[in-house]
């Protein structure tokens, strides 16, 4: 009877080596801080956006047209942030690929935003402002910039939090942004 | 000396809580002093999800305050609580949440701990038997 139980003595230590080794491996896994969006195949939030200027605005009607390889990108930005400043030639270098960008200015002040534009170049095919913030609550933004690729449906295929950065983050989107032209894998 | 002193402390007093003034000029107050006790109890369960591990409530960062505002404006429009945090969920996820939902999928974390107590008592309880018994062939 005692010798066939002995093994019982054994399950603690068991429990916390496992417990310990999870616990190693989630240590040095995943970034705690990356927080997947939930709202990645989901449609866009409705929102409307006040002009700048007199640049071509849009709205959440724009998206949605149902035409095969229609996907375009919605950007945050703000010309108070400076990772904007960072990724906008990262921007540029999509527009000149022929992807469509659309602008949400966030929570900025007209006057430097068109500044910025007429600085370092428009990049936005329509831009439009959003001076309370609430759009981007829709959206889940947390800090600026954050990009979303919305595919031809008007579902939300991708989001990109912090700047588009030249090497990784900017392969990376482009072959997100064509994975969006395609329908969504049954297998997710 | 005294008479000099007293003035001077109360002045760094107040120029102390300058900065706080100014950072939460922006939230206004609800007027309804229930509902805005309302709006301050359901801030302390939203995380600030710039600052992670701090409450909206306790949180000057820009959306934390954003996010105050529109807490107070979805109590002013009479949604309830639970209404109010599904709004940010459906926005921010399960995370904007500083304490788990009771749902299916966070069953194990809520019950985890209940587990190992469970597991520890029945250790516990064997090996009082156990020595019980040692005792009771000794005599």
């Amino acid at each position: 009877m005692k010798q066939k139980f002995k093994f019982l003595r054994l399950i603690p230590i068991i429990i916390f080596v496992g417990l310990a080794a999870t616990f190693l491996y989630r240590l040095n896994g995943e970034d705690p801080s990356y927080i997947p969006s939930v709202l990645l195949q989901k449609p866009i939030p409705q929102f409307e956006l006040a002009a700048l200027g007199d640049l071509p605005n849009f709205s959440s009607a724009d998206f949605n047209s149902g035409i095969q390889g229609d996907v375009k990108v919605v950007n945050f930005w703000a010309s108070w942030c400076v990772a904007c400043r960072a990724e906008h030639a990262e921007l540029d270098k999509l527009r000149q690929r022929g992807i469509k960008i659309y602008g949400v200015n966030h929570k900025d002040d007209d006057g430097n935003a068109l500044e910025f534009l007429s600085k370092y170049g428009n990049v936005y095919d329509a831009v439009g402002t959003n001076k309370n913030g609430r759009v981007g609550i829709d959206f889940g933004v947390r800090a600026l910039p954050e990009t979303f690729i919305i595919d031809q449906n008007g579902l939300i295929r991708f989001k990109q939090i912090g700047p588009i950065l030249p090497g990784e983050n900017y392969d990376n989107f482009v072959k997100q942004f064509q994975a969006a032209t395609l329908p969504i894998p049954t297998n997710e | 000396m005294n008479k000099l002193l007293k003035p001077i402390i109360v002045l760094m007093l107040i120029w102390l809580f300058i900065p706080s003034m100014v950072a939460a000029e922006k939230v206004v107050p609800l007027e309804n002093e229930v509902l805005e006790q309302r709006a301050k109890n359901l801030s302390l369960e939203l995380r600030c999800l710039v600052c992670q591990n701090q409450s909206i409530e306790s949180s000057d960062a820009d959306l934390a305050v954003d996010l105050k505002i529109l807490v107070r404006e979805q109590i002013s429009q009479g949604k309830t609580d639970l209404q109010i945090k599904q709004f940010l969920v459906d926005r921010y996820g399960e995370f904007v949440l500083l304490k788990p939902l009771f749902s299916l999928r966070n069953y194990l974390l809520w019950f985890t701990p209940i587990i190992f107590l469970s597991i520890a008592f029945l250790f516990a309880f064997f090996y009082f038997k156990n020595m019980n018994r040692k005792f009771n062939n000794q005599d």
